[in-house]
């Protein structure tokens, strides 16, 4: 017994330490992968004076500059705060999507899918649509709208999903997928009840970033950050919570509390980010998943790595919406649907296998 | 003897179905109790209710001294641990990690998994022989393998009082045995009570120092396995005709079908 000792010691640090290597690693990798991003677009500027322009700003650091004017407007202005919005958003959609996918047992769970986005987005709508101020008694009113309506969205599919009898993991994509109907529908009609011009919200509504400013990510950050935190914090826990529900609270997790908790911070972070990016589907599925795939699911793995995946992706694919069809852009939504329906459909077949 | 488990007059139904009628039970922190009967009799229903998984429609369950379903989940879980029958399981994970999630209920929110942690896990694994197998994926393991492993999680929980339901449902003669002699030992090691639900009465019998038989949600006999298994007390319970021999080793009872009751097929 005395020679596993030691190898049951480093296994286990692997296994029960902060996964700062990983991160690490994901940082540098997000690192590089924005600079990259920041790179490219109709007007091309090197990697190297990217990073230059970048650094130039920062504090401390002198940099003489050798560059044209018009590059750092453009990094500044339109392409960092578009890189930065994106990167957070796909993070937040990652991390609300992995904590679904552990709360309801269900690796098909995303924030898209189970309609906390769509009820989101009919909030937004309204608040859109109906003259309601944005902002009243000095609160802004459209996260809390788009808040409220992702939150009775959530509640609506998972009362479906644990009523019905039949697989829980397919019946609370479907309850969220008629969800998501439902409520995009009334969105619509809304729509075309409201003033002639719709052009705002569409392209809202469609996902994008476009208009993306520095002052979105700073509004974000304080919804974001303590969602993130305590997702973080929960992580051991919901690795608990990956038993029988029953199992799990023997062993001490309080299983009403915990569930609470976080689908209120999962639809929190998901709302705050639908006000300002719109619908962006299978983000929060994918990034997971690719985690999931290269490390494990433990969930003090997944949650960082899941927010370092997903905001990276975001990125890239917002990249390919502005590039593609340059000098013209396409909503992003569509070229996360084109990457994640297919993914989407090979986790089906794959989750098929292992429950025969 | 200090009371470990006491259960004063309670009931529980599922909707209209009344499961547990009335039962008035105590058991001393020393013992190891095998709770026998037939199918559907309550015996899982009254291994939650003393676990504080289920609360009472009425009546009221103290174990070690606190009422156990009105304490918080983390705390009950520090008196507790609890080994189901059949659970579902997360097939990735190592069973090294599995028992690990035994030491929940003794880490806070914020508390990551300390090298004291890491050596109770080891202990408990290399007490359940399950040492070499700390690397394997749940769904990588045999039925047998995994109920031990999910001894070891228990024993990593530290709680004086462990129930287990069938915990021998899925295993062949060797491992049955087996699985018994290590709870016997665990037994040793904590001050409360261990609870036992079991189908099979020979093996309950060699394990424990009292039976308690239920029937249709009541305390049908409680007594030594000696003074329980009786030919008139299955028959009443079971409906089976039985004859009981004592062990070869031991003495105590075995149960042995009696066949003539039936018809003949051979």
């Amino acid at each position: 017994m005395s020679e596993h000792a030691p190898r049951l010691r480093s296994n286990h640090e692997k296994s029960w330490k902060f996964p700062w290597l990983r991160i690490s690693l994901g940082i540098f990798g997000t690192i590089v992968c924005c600079l990259v991003a920041a790179s490219i677009g109709s007007v091309g500027i090197n990697p190297n004076s990217t990073l230059l322009i970048a650094l130039s700003r920062v504090p401390m650091i002198d940099i003489s500059q050798t560059w044209p004017d018009s590059w750092d407007t453009i990094l500044w202005k339109l392409r960092f705060p578009r890189i930065i919005l994106a990167f957070i958003v796909g993070a937040s959609l990652s991390v609300s999507g992995a904590t679904f996918q552990g709360l309801f047992r269900n690796p098909l769970a995303d924030p898209y899918l189970i309609g906390v986005a769509s009820g989101a987005s009919l909030g937004a709508t309204v608040v859109f649509l109906t003259g309601i101020p944005f902002i009243y008694g000095g609160i802004s009113i459209l996260p809390i709208a788009s808040f409220t309506g992702g939150l009775i969205a959530v509640f609506v599919a998972y009362g479906i999903a644990v009523r019905s009898s039949s697989t829980r993991l397919t019946t609370l994509i479907l309850a969220g997928v008629a969800i998501g109907s439902f409520t995009t529908a009334i969105s619509s009609l809304l729509m075309l009840r409201s003033d002639p011009d719709l052009r705002v919200v569409l392209s809202w509504i469609m996902g994008g970033f476009i208009k993306a400013q520095w002052n979105h990510s700073l509004f974000l950050i304080p919804y974001l950050l303590p969602g993130f935190i305590l997702t973080f914090a929960y992580s051991r826990i919901l690795n608990t919570m990956q038993l029988d529900e029953e199992y799990a609270s023997s062993l001490g997790v309080n299983i009403e509390r915990t569930k609470k908790i976080l689908i209120l911070v999962a639809t929190m972070m998901t709302a705050a980010v639908v006000s300002f990016s719109g619908l962006i589907g299978f983000v929060g599925l994918v990034a997971p998943h690719i985690v999931r795939l290269i490390w494990d699911s433990d969930f003090r793995t997944l949650i960082p790595m899941a927010a370092i995946v997903g905001g990276c992706f975001l990125v890239i694919a917002d990249l390919i919406a502005r590039t593609i069809l340059s000098p013209g852009e396409i909503p992003v939504g569509i070229v996360t649907a084109l990457c994640g329906a297919p993914f989407f459909i090979y986790l089906l077949l794959r989750n098929r296998q292992n429950t025969t | 003897m200090k009371i470990g488990i006491s259960l004063n007059n309670i009931r529980f139904s599922y909707g209209k179905n009344d499961v547990i009628k009335n039962v008035d039970l105590e058991i001393s922190n020393r013992e190891i109790v095998s709770l026998v009967g037939p199918n559907g009799a309550g015996k899982t229903t009254l291994l939650k209710l003393m676990g504080g998984l289920l609360n009472p429609s009425h009546g009221k369950v103290y174990v070690m001294g606190k009422q156990i379903g009105e304490i918080s989940p983390r705390s009950r879980a520090r008196i507790v641990s609890t080994v189901p029958q059949n659970p579902r399981v997360p097939q990735n994970l190592k069973l090294s990690e599995f028992v690990m999630l035994g030491r929940n209920a003794h880490l806070s929110l914020t508390q990551w998994e300390s090298n004291e942690d890491i050596q109770i896990v080891k202990e408990a694994l290399e007490v359940t022989d399950t040492l070499n197998l700390k690397d394997r994926h749940l769904g990588k393991i045999s039925g047998g393998e995994l109920q031990r492993g999910m001894l070891a999680l228990a024993l990593a929980q530290e709680s004086p009082v462990m129930l287990l339901d069938e915990p021998t449902s899925n295993l062949d003669l060797s491992h049955q045995s087996k699985m018994m002699s290590l709870i016997a030992n665990s037994h040793e090691s904590r001050v409360g009570p261990t609870i036992i639900g079991i189908h099979d009465l020979t093996l309950a019998a060699r394990y424990s120092n009292r039976m308690i038989l239920v029937s249709e949600g009541k305390v049908f006999a409680d007594g030594t396995p000696e003074e329980v298994l009786t030919p008139a007390n299955i028959k009443e319970a079971y409906g089976a005709e039985v004859a009981i021999i004592p062990h070869p080793e031991g003495g105590s009872p075995v149960v042995l079908p009696v066949f003539n009751s039936y018809p003949q097929t051979k």
